[in-house]
Parts: C-alpha cells; structure tokens; sequence
C-alpha cells in the first residue's frame, strides 16, 4: 500500500500531502432543508489505500459517496477526486466507479447485454466490448450467467453485477455503497478478496458499511463519521499500539506494546526463557471496533 | 448528430420497446380501433351515398372514410402515446436506474432523445401497421394517394409531439403511474384545448357582433388559437373541395408548423435539464 501517513490520531483533520489524495474533502457540508447530514468534513484519503468509510444509520456516509461521485452538490466545501474538481463531472466520472446501495439493474436482458449497454454508454468501442466484459465477469464470477436474464440473479449475484458494472470505466477510485449488505458469509469474503485483488491493481476503494468486521479485514484506513461529522480517520494496522498485559505468579503485572502475532509470540518466548513465572497474556482489543467505540464515544464528548 | 447515430440508448430502448407482449398488444389496438370506426362509417355512407356523389373534386364516401380512420387513429394516438412515453424517465427514477445512466458519458439530452427516437420509432411501425385501414378510402372513396401520404406524415408528426411531451412530463416524476396519468392528461388538453378556446372564442364573438351594430368579427384570432393543437397540422392534407389557399388557412399552417417545432424541442431540451445529475441541476 502507498502510503505516507503518520499518526493520523492526535489530528484527524491535518490534511495529508495533497497530491497523493485521491479523495480530499475540505470544509464539506450537506444540508438538505433543516437536516444536516454532513458537517463540515475535512478529509484526504490517500490514493491507493482501501478504505472502510463507518457510521451508524443516518450517519451520512451514502451522502459523502455521493458527493464524491459527483451526483449531489455540497452545500458548502470543495471536494477533489485526483486532483479535479467535482465541478469538472467529466473527469471525475471518468476516473470514479460507484456502486449505490440500491443496485438499480435493469430487468429484461441478459448479463451481457446489460454490461455492455453501459460499456457503450462508456464510450468503450465495439470491438473491445466482449474482452472487456468477459473479463469483468470473470473477475466477479458470473462467467457462468453470462447468457442468464438479470432478473434470475440472486441477490449477491445483481451485486457483483452492479460491481462489474462500477469498474466499466476501468476506475481509479471505487466507491462502493455498503456492498457486503445482503450478502452471505462465502459471497463477503469473495467480496473481499475481489476489492484486495482491485487493490493489487492500484485502484483506491472507499467502501461503507456498518459490519466493523468486515471492514477491518479488508481496510487500510478507517473514516468514522456520526452525525454527519468526521469522528475520526486513522491508519489500520501498521500502529504498534496492540497492548499485552502480561500477569506473573510473583511479580505485578507489566504493559508491553508491540506489533503483531510473531513480537507477542517472542515476548513471550523471551519471558519464558528469563525464568519467569508467566501466568497470563492477555492483548487489549484494538480492532476497528474498540476503535470505532472509542472514536465515536470520544465524540460525544 | 451524435444525439441520433451512435446513441447507446436508441439501441437499447428499441430492443426493448420491440419486444414482448405489450409491444404486439400496442400494434392491435392501434389497427383495431381505427379499423372498427371505418367499417362503421363504410356502412353508414354507403347507403346515403348516391345524393353526394360527384359534388367533389373526389369521391365523398373516401372523405368520410378518410376523416373517420384519422380521426380515430388520432384519438387512439391521444391516449396511447401517453401510456407508451409517459413513464419513460419516472420508470427510471422508481427503479432507480437512472443514477447509474446519470453518470456515464451519456448527454442528458442523448438520454431523453434516445428514448424519444425509440418511442416515436415504434409508434411509426404501429402507423405503418394501420396502413392497410388507411388504405380503405383510397381504394373504396378514390382519394389521391397524395393525401393519404400527407395524411401520414400528419399522424407521425403529431405522435412524436405527443411522446415529447409525454417524455416531458415524465422526467418530472417519480412515479410511473403519476406521470403517464398527467402525460395523459397534457396529451388531451395540448390537442382539445386549443380547438375548445378558439371555439369559445368565436362564440362570444358572435354573441358582441349580435349586440353591436358594425360587427368587430374576425375568426383569424380563433383560427390562429386553433392551430395551437398538433391536430391542426391536418390543415396540410389537401382534401380537394374546400380551396385552402385564402390567408388565413396558410397562416393557420405556418402556426401549427411552428408550434409543433416549438413544443417538440422545449419538450426535449427541458426534460434534459430534469434527467441530469441533481448535483449538475440550475448550473
Ligand atoms: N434526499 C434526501 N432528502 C432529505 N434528507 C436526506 C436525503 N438523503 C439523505 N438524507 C438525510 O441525510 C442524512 C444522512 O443520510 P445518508 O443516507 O447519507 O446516511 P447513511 O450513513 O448512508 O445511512 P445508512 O447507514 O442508513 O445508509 C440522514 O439524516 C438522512 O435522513
Ligand atoms: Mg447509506
């Protein structure tokens, strides 16, 4: 993963290098009549990075994509996707996939003509349509209903189609809307292992959801919002600050940061070796979901 | 030009207007209505035809023919149009498909003309399918095939008015059953209305010129109210008896002629201002 981040903790707000974001959010606000559904949101979401956009129903997460995606205008702020304004809709689509909550398929046609309606709608030309298609069908895995009505899709099948139909553009930045929704466990981690896989091919995701889990295994960065307010963006997994409590028969119990599975393993093992009476190690849980509780209980503080 | 050739949604509208059920359905009822109205009227001029004969330029049972199958197909027109178009762009919105479209390449105006082209090019196949009903009056009445032709092109003009006015009204709703009801609705005033006003108009003419000594008549303005309806735009079929060529009946053409362009491309350019990206709207 590209990326320069620090620890974005201490200043959720302090922008980032801006020329490595791909989404930058500044001051965004979204007011629809007397509902504030964003706040004033500032926000760089480094290029590269798969992130898991949190927040509780209503938070306003489906607004920032929208915005992002350049289908609604913010009330207030400005918002850059790699560089260009969502203003100039022309180069913004041309480098965005976003897939709604809702799937939006039209019914009546076959798999392969729905991808490649909206292929042509892309200005993708003729003769490199059946490539194109064929390859996002294999990437999502409906090769096998190629031929089948859109209509006889299961659930998680219109699901993938609506991804293949998001990535027609060949995007730089993914947005996908709660894509896990209706899925079930086998289809979420294919899910998965599609957006690592996109990831691998250098394609910036932001992705929504309220299953923390899910986002945890799949996210580099995390972006909380509640109540239409950044609650907070951070850098999963590279922080040392997995914390063990290590309690001894003889001795009171010490604190130890480290970094993952292997350094507890050889704490551990250094421990043992010392002589000492080891009787517990117990890790603090610092998964997305302390830190959502924690982020977000810090909010309403 | 690129709004008409190469257009991804003529493609696939048309695929999907020309397919199925209500496609066949459209056709029957557009070839049966208007078909049970000449038979009708075929029997009824029939027998009175012998006092009218010969008073024409040409045969009088083909005017009563000709007019009944226009008129009749005309009135299904009204309606069925509206059903056909009406819920083109709020179909979208229910479904929520139109976002996905919304951020494609594609134009607004390529969307609402893409399925203007589809509908009007099925409903030229349902005209072309009530060609053989048409074609009673020529071969039973003797009415040149110029006015038949003319005819026609009337019946389309009007169709493709009517279905960019429904496309209009579409794009303002949400709901399918909202917006053809109100297409429905528009279809009935924008070809009645204007024929009830200018009706009206002569009449409290008449009634002033009854009461007034110099009578301050003039059926121009009625005529010109009149000629607001795409329905006017049959004062180009040449029926032979009555000499159109007074100023009024040109002017009355001139009118219709402008006022279905008009309506035709506001129709068009506001429903692509209603189809774009709310975030791209009043810009
Ligand atoms: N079209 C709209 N008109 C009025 N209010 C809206 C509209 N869309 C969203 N809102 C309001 O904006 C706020 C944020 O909505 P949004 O859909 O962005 O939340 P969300 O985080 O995506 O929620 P969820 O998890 O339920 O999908 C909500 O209070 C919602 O009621
Ligand atoms: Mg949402």
């Amino acid at each position: 993963m590209i990326d320069g981040h620090a620890d974005e903790q201490q200043a959720p707000r302090a922008p980032s290098d801006g020329a490595a974001a791909a989404v930058s959010f500044r001051g965004v606000s979204k007011v629809y009549g007397t509902n504030v559904a964003l706040n004033d949101v500032t926000v760089d979401l480094p290029a590269g990075c798969v992130c898991g956009l949190v927040g509780p129903n209503g938070a306003g997460k489906s607004t920032l994509l929208s915005i992002a995606a350049t289908l609604l205008r913010p009330t207030a702020g400005t918002v850059e996707v790699f560089g260009h304004p969502i203003a100039d809709t022309a180069a913004v689509r041309g480098v965005v996939g976003y897939v709604p909550d809702v799937l939006g398929l039209y019914t009546g046609l076959s798999v392969v003509d729905y991808l490649d309606f909206f292929a042509d709608s892309y200005a993708v030309k003729a003769d490199q349509r059946p490539g194109l298609i064929d390859g996002l069908l294999e990437l999502v895995d409906l090769g096998g209903k190629r031929d089948a009505d859109v209509n006889t899709l299961s659930r998680g099948m219109k699901q993938r189609l609506a991804l293949a139909r998001g990535l027609i553009n060949d995007p730089k930045l993914l947005l996908l809307d709660e894509p896990a929704s209706g899925l079930d466990p086998r289809a979420r981690i294919e899910l998965r292992d599609i957006i690592a896989h996109l990831n691998g091919l250098g394609v910036t995701i932001v992705v929504s959801s309220h299953i923390l889990a899910e986002l945890e295994e799949m996210c580099s960065h995390a972006l909380v919002i509640e109540h239409g307010r950044l609650a907070g963006f951070e850098h999963l997994g590279d922080e040392p600050d997995r914390v063990v409590t290590v309690t001894y028969l003889d001795a009171p119990a010490e604190q130890y940061r480290i970094s993952d599975d292997a350094a507890q393993a050889a704490l551990v093992a250094r421990l043992v070796g010392e002589g000492r009476n080891v009787v517990s190690v117990s890790t603090d849980t610092t998964g997305l979901e302390a830190r959502f509780m924690r982020l977000t209980a810090g909010e309403l503080n | 030009m690129g709004l008409v050739r190469s257009n991804p949604i003529v493609r696939f509208e048309m695929r999907r207007r020309f397919s199925g059920f209500a496609a066949a359905a459209g056709i029957g009822i557009a070839i049966g209505i208007p078909g049970l109205a000449v038979v009708v009227a075929y029997a009824l001029t029939v027998r009175g035809n012998d006092q009218f004969n010969g008073i024409d330029s040409f045969n009088n049972t083909g005017v009563i023919l000709l007019t009944t199958v226009v008129v009749a197909l005309t009135g299904t027109l009204v309606l069925f149009v509206p059903a056909l178009a009406g819920g083109s762009i709020a179909s979208e919105r229910a479904n929520q498909t139109l976002q996905p479209l919304q951020l494609t390449l594609l134009r607004p105006a390529q969307i609402v003309v893409g399925k203007l082209i589809a509908s009007s090019a099925y409903l030229m196949v349902v005209i072309a399918c009530a060609l053989p009903v048409i074609a009673i009056p020529y071969l039973l009445g003797g009415v040149p095939v110029r006015t038949v032709i003319t005819c026609l092109i009337v019946l389309a003009a009007i169709a493709i008015e009517l279905a960019a006015v429904s496309v209009w009204v579409s794009s303002w709703f949400t709901k399918p059953v909202g917006a053809i009801v109100t297409a429905l609705a528009m279809s009935l005033a924008l070809c009645l209305g204007p024929w009830i006003v200018a009706g009206l108009t002569l009449v409290s003419q008449v009634t002033v010129a009854a009461a007034e000594s110099p009578p301050p008549f003039d059926e121009n303005a009625a005529r010109l109210l009149a000629a607001t309806s795409p329905t006017a735009l049959f004062g180009f079929v040449d029926l032979g008896d009555i000499a159109d060529d007074d100023p009024a009946g040109s002017s009355g053409r001139l009118v219709a002629a402008a006022c279905w362009l008009g309506v035709t491309t506001l129709c068009i350019r506001g429903a692509s201002k209603r189809v774009v990206a709310p975030a791209e709207r009043d810009r």
